[in-house]
């Protein structure tokens, strides 16, 4: 896929990126309230506007530590609005437009990462995500 | 020298003359013989007069003529009592008694003649010697006994005695009888046994040796027997002759028994009178334990006192018939006094050759002690000679000892000249050192001063680096206030920042109307990131702020450390210096004194100068009199020379 640039958020600590158009809000010193019999992937829930969204921990889905004290970054995917726990905010940038693949570069990877050149971070598919295996289970 | 002194000395004397005799007789052993003949020759020519003499007394019978004396006297007392018939005796007054007997009254001769005077017409005070050594009484009626009464005492060589105390019964007179008796060695001797018609009454006194030693006193009753009674006048006599004592008893007949002592119990076999017994129980027992009864002994001279009494009818008695046999007894003393002479001839040779033997010893003894002393007077004159030569030895000694302390003397003197010298010296110098000293105690004042000032601006800097210290401390604390306070403004931006990225996420949202929104939401983050970076930056500097507070905390505290030390060494040289302030005022004062004391000390120097000019003076002295000594020590070491001559001479010869 070729195409106008793209405008990302960059995450910490690194290497990973989301869409500026799947973004909702940042929202520092979220307040997340555990659920019980919740799915491995999802923390818990937390308030959005009045609206209680899931909330998956980005660290542990990429196969890291649980996160503490980070930001919540809520996004849409597949018409669902839901938070992902990261340790914090690089900055605002534009990557060029991708084709659109998804380029696994391991057998680790997950689908919901997308292929990007090195030294560039690679965009999450906040649609894909959602797929993923470990949040299949009850929210 | 010594020729000429030899020459000088006084000429030898040689032995002299009883030295030469001592020789003599010590020589051979003649003075023992000599002694001999000397003691011996005598004692034969008296011997052989004494012999000739005894003979003579036997011849002549002087005994007889003392008992004759002795007789007429009794016979006159006799006589005297006979006459003073109805006179009693009383004696009861001490002065009576001292009347009679020349001396106090003796308690003992008291009692006895105040308890007999009443019983007794008469009482006869027997004195032997000069002195009372018995009562003889004769009671009344003629019946009576005289009894004897021995005291003890010295005899002393005077004539006996008798002394008769009367009184007559009418007119009361008193009237004291005295005949003396001289007691002769050979009035009788009485043999070892036969018989002596003895009167009733009877006083005898019993010699030995030619010595009183008692009184017989004789208890007779012409009825029945009569006893001989003997005091002991002297206990060393009883003792000695005690076992030889014998018992003497005449009995009715007149005849004298004699046996052992304490054969014959006079009052169970011989009295049988009961006026007797009477008077025999009551004199035995006025009498003291030491009474002894008929113990005359054989070969006892006896003379005594035999009084007529007409009224029994007994005829007179006969001293003649005391010595049973008169010339046999003139024999017997003729022989005894033969036999007495030729002991004491023997005696006399034995004791005078005894003596001659130790006179004998002692003068060979001393003749022997001389020559040792000649031989120790020898070695003594050699030791003489050698002290001589010692003594010119110390002599010429003291002589060079004194020369050389005549030149150490001035040396002396010089070295005191000197002395006095260098005393001024000193003295300049004590007077420019206590200036000086003088000038150190005002440096050490000023010193003094000075560590004083040091003291308080330590004092000073210490207040100040203090405040310094407290300073940096609030430093630091304002420091973390302003940490805080960035820290917020560091927050603040972050919340900016994500503030404009939702700004602009909202913006994208609203499309082409939200274009100039995105753009002030971008400059507020490219703001929120740029107070973000200022607050590091204060964050820095606030760390460096922080860290040079601290060291300058730490800087302050040693600054602290430092400034106290300071000051306590501060203290310390200000008391050292003045203690050496002190020190400099004492040195001082001794400088000054020394300077004021070298004077006298120059003063003292002259007067020891003069002492040793007077001692050269002496030494020089001591140096003639040394000589003069040894001129001494040559003339006694030439008289040793002719000592030890003369030694010789007496152990040669």
């Amino acid at each position: 896929m070729t195409g106008d640039a793209a405008k990302v958020l960059e995450l910490l600590p690194g290497g990973h990126a989301l869409r500026q158009e799947d973004l909702i809000q940042i929202i520092a010193d979220a307040q997340i309230a555990p659920l019980p019999s919740a799915g491995e992937g999802w923390i818990g829930v937390a308030n959005l506007r009045g609206n209680l969204i899931g909330v998956i921990d980005l660290g542990v889905l990429l196969g890291g530590a649980a996160t503490s004290n980070g930001l919540l970054v809520a996004v849409s995917g597949n018409g669902l609005q839901y938070g992902l726990l990261c340790e914090g905010i690089k900055g605002a940038s534009s990557l060029p437009a991708a084709d659109g693949a998804t380029i696994r570069r391991g057998p680790e990877d997950s689908d919901w990462l997308q292929a990007a050149p090195p030294g560039q971070p690679r965009l999450i598919d906040t649609t894909l995500l959602l797929a993923d295996p470990r949040l299949q289970g009850r929210l | 020298m010594a020729d000429k002194e030899r020459e000088a000395a006084p000429p030898d004397p040689g032995p002299d003359q009883g030295l030469r005799v001592t020789r003599w007789l010590t020589a051979r052993r003649r003075l023992p013989w000599l002694l001999v003949g000397i003691a011996v020759l005598p004692t034969l020519a008296v011997a052989l007069f004494a012999w000739s003499q005894g003979t003579r007394i036997v011849t002549r019978d002087d005994g007889q003529a003392v008992r004759d004396a002795a007789i007429s006297a009794m016979v006159a007392i006799d006589a005297e009592i006979e006459r003073t018939e109805q006179v009693t005796i009383s004696l009861a007054s001490g002065a009576a008694i001292k009347a009679m007997t020349g001396a106090a009254a003796d308690d003992r001769l008291t009692s006895e003649v105040n308890a007999f005077a009443p019983v007794y017409r008469q009482a006869i005070l027997v004195g032997l010697n000069g002195r009372v050594v018995g009562i003889a009484r004769r009671p009344p009626g003629s019946a009576g006994r005289i009894a004897t009464r021995n005291f003890r005492g010295k005899q002393t060589g005077k004539p006996s005695w008798f002394k008769i105390a009367l009184r007559n019964a009418s007119n009361g007179a008193q009237k004291i009888v005295t005949q003396t008796i001289e007691p002769r060695p050979l009035i009788g001797r009485l043999e070892g046994t036969g018989s002596a018609p003895l009167t009733p009454i009877s006083a005898i006194a019993v010699m030995r040796r030619g010595k009183a030693v008692g009184v017989v006193a004789v208890f007779l009753n012409w009825e029945a027997s009569a006893t001989i009674g003997r005091r002991i006048l002297s206990g060393q006599a009883q003792r000695k002759e005690s076992e030889q004592q014998l018992t003497y008893v005449v009995d009715k007949d007149g005849q004298l028994l004699l046996g052992p002592r304490g054969e014959v119990d006079l009052r169970a076999d011989l009295i049988r009178d009961p006026v007797v017994k009477e008077m025999i129980d009551s004199e035995v027992a006025g009498y003291d334990t030491d009474l002894q009864h008929s113990t005359a002994l054989p070969g006892d001279i006896v003379a005594g006192y035999a009084p007529m009494d007409q009224r029994i009818g007994t005829p007179p008695l006969e001293w003649t018939s005391i010595v049973t046999e008169p010339t046999s007894a003139a024999l017997t003393d003729s022989t005894y006094l033969r036999e007495v002479l030729i002991v004491a001839t023997l005696v006399v040779a034995l004791l005078a050759s005894l003596l001659a033997l130790v006179v004998s010893r002692a003068l060979t003894r001393r003749a022997e002690r001389l020559r040792a002393s000649s031989i120790e007077v020898e070695d003594g004159a050699k030791a003489m000679q050698t002290s001589a030569e010692a003594s010119r030895e110390r002599a010429r000694l003291t002589e060079e000892r004194a020369e050389q302390q005549l030149a150490s003397m001035e040396q002396m003197t010089e070295l005191v000249a000197e002395m006095g010298i260098r005393g001024d010296h000193i003295a300049e110098a004590a007077a420019m050192v206590a200036e000086q000293a003088g000038r150190a105690s005002t440096a050490s004042e000023e010193g003094l001063r000075a560590a004083a000032e040091v003291g308080r601006t330590m004092s000073e800097i210490d207040e100040r680096v203090s405040g310094i210290s407290t300073e940096i401390a609030n430093l630091a604390t304002q420091t973390a206030q302003i940490g805080e306070i960035v820290q917020t403004v560091s927050s603040i931006a972050d919340q900016s920042n994500l503030l404009a990225f939702n700004a602009t996420i909202e913006a994208a949202k609203a499309g082409e109307q939200g274009a100039g929104f995105a753009v002030v939401a971008e400059e507020v983050r490219m703001l929120a990131e740029r107070s973000k970076r200022a607050a590091a930056q204060i964050r820095s500097i606030l760390g460096e702020i922080d860290k040079a507070a601290r060291d300058t905390e730490r800087s302050s505290e040693q600054g602290i450390a430092s400034v106290r030390t300071g000051r306590e060494r501060a203290e310390r040289a200000a008391a050292t210096i003045d203690q050496l302030a002190t020190a400099n005022e004492e040195a001082e004062a001794a400088t000054r004194g020394i300077a004021e004391a070298a004077p006298a000390q120059v003063e003292a120097l002259g007067k020891i100068a003069e002492s040793t000019r007077t001692a050269a003076q002496r030494a020089e002295e001591l140096r003639s009199e040394s000589h003069e000594s040894s001129k001494s020590a040559a003339e006694l070491d030439h008289l040793a020379e002719r000592l030890r001559e003369l030694a010789t001479t007496l152990t040669n010869e």
